[in-house]
């Protein structure tokens, strides 16, 4: 004969839908004999059910509470398109980061790509023949724009004196002075599989430097 | 899972909407009765914002979660300044005391025997049952089974089943006294209106 306990148990089952064939069948034969445990399990299947109701009332804003926008960080299209670059790129990017202005968005409508299929979608400009003229288009152009404020001096890294002896080959760093307003920025930073992710920063923490 | 979750927004909120229905039972059970649960949740969700990149391992994610909204639900608690010391009991009279309408049910007069308020005593019962019953009954209202509270809590499923089994044997017999109450205090209601021949 089942005991209190066992027929505690088992109706605490049923009320926790943890009761399964087997069980119930068990069940079922105990209440043939005593059939008041067939009340008390109706009585535990009404109060879990008040009870369930009352928690699911008081318990019923909780479902509408979201992770706030901001919380997840200002740029959602760069943090979209970092994880499929290399990490080199990626760090480049780091620097350059901030709203609608990454340097795969075309600045203006003569910069969109591409062009007709018959230069295969490539884009001419009327200055621009080798990559020194387009270079020098982008000092001056970002010069007018007042994104541009200097041209610095080259930093020559490497000298390599070429195998037929006709001369050396540089290996060097073009570096221009520029300035560009942000709303947004990002830190990179390393996890634990060695992968390169853009962690957003508070702007607020960034501190002032030096006048230039 | 959490590695495709850093660096992914869409996931992170995705992971939150999963979880928020089972922590908000958890806050519930853990907070001071005056602290704002909704308020106290915001707070858990900033806290996952934050953290998730620190989680490597996906089967830490919902012990982890527990251990931060209890953190804050308790914090509350240690913050509010009008707040009394809670004694978790099931003693009537001290529902009563910490709450700031009496419970119809248990009081004579105009009874109030609806499904709704009997519910509501019910909640109040479990509420204020021990934390080590109170808990794992609420996750289990909530619609957690008992393998995903013992994940949450880390104990054994046969460790959950027991708490279970005596919370509800603990919330029935309160229920019960409590209704017992109400028979009383019916007839002594009715033994006055008698003799005052009305």
């Amino acid at each position: 004969m089942m005991n209190t306990e066992y027929e505690d148990t088992m109706i605490g089952r049923v009320a926790a839908n943890e009761a399964g064939d087997e069980a119930w069948a068990t069940f079922e034969r105990h209440a043939t004999a005593e059939p008041r445990a067939w009340e008390h399990l109706a009585r535990t299947l009404r109060d879990e059910m008040q009870v369930r109701t009352a928690l699911d009332d008081a318990l019923e804003g909780a479902e509408s509470i979201e992770i706030p926008p901001k919380a997840l960080g200002g740029n959602r299209r760069f943090t979209s398109r970092a994880g499929g670059w290399p990490g080199w790129a990626l760090a480049a990017m780091i620097a350059l980061a901030w709203v609608g202005t990454s340097a795969l968005a075309p600045l203006t409508e003569r910069d969109a790509l591409p062009t007709s299929p018959g230069e295969g979608g490539a884009i001419r400009h009327a200055s621009m023949n080798n990559s020194d003229e387009a270079y020098r288009d982008y000092i001056s152009l970002g010069t007018e724009e007042g994104r541009v404020l200097q041209e610095l001096p080259h930093i020559m890294i490497e000298l390599r004196s070429l195998d037929d002896g006709t001369g050396v080959e540089v290996f060097y760093v073009r570096q221009s002075l520029e300035r560009v307003r942000i709303d947004s920025a990002f830190q990179l930073q390393r996890d634990e599989l060695g992968r390169d992710t853009a962690v957003p920063i508070k702007l607020a923490s960034l501190r002032e430097g030096p006048p230039l | 899972m959490t590695h495709g979750v850093r660096g992914s927004e869409e996931a992170v909120v995705r992971l939150w909407r999963r979880h928020r229905r089972w922590l908000a039972a958890v806050v519930y059970a853990h907070k001071p009765r005056e602290a704002d649960l909704e308020d106290l949740l915001q707070e858990v969700a900033m806290k996952l914002v934050r953290h998730i990149h620190t989680i490597d391992d996906p089967e830490a994610i919902r012990p982890w979660l527990r251990t931060v909204a209890i953190n804050i639900a308790r914090s509350a608690g240690r913050k509010s300044r009008s707040r009394a010391k809670l004694e978790r009991s099931t003693d009537v009279e001290h529902l009563e005391r910490v709450h700031h309408e009496p419970l119809a049910l248990i009081r004579g007069g105009a009874v109030d025997r609806s499904a709704q308020m009997r519910g509501r005593v019910a909640l109040e019962i479990a509420n204020g049952l021990p934390p080590h019953y109170r808990e794992p009954l609420l996750l289990n209202l909530r619609g957690l089974a008992h393998k995903q509270i013992a994940h949450v809590l880390e104990v054994p499923v046969t460790t959950i089943e027991t708490r279970l089994i005596r919370a509800r044997r603990m919330l029935r017999d309160e229920l019960i006294a409590n209704e017992s109450e109400v028979n009383r205090s019916d007839a002594r209601t009715d033994t006055t209106l008698a003799g005052s021949g009305l």
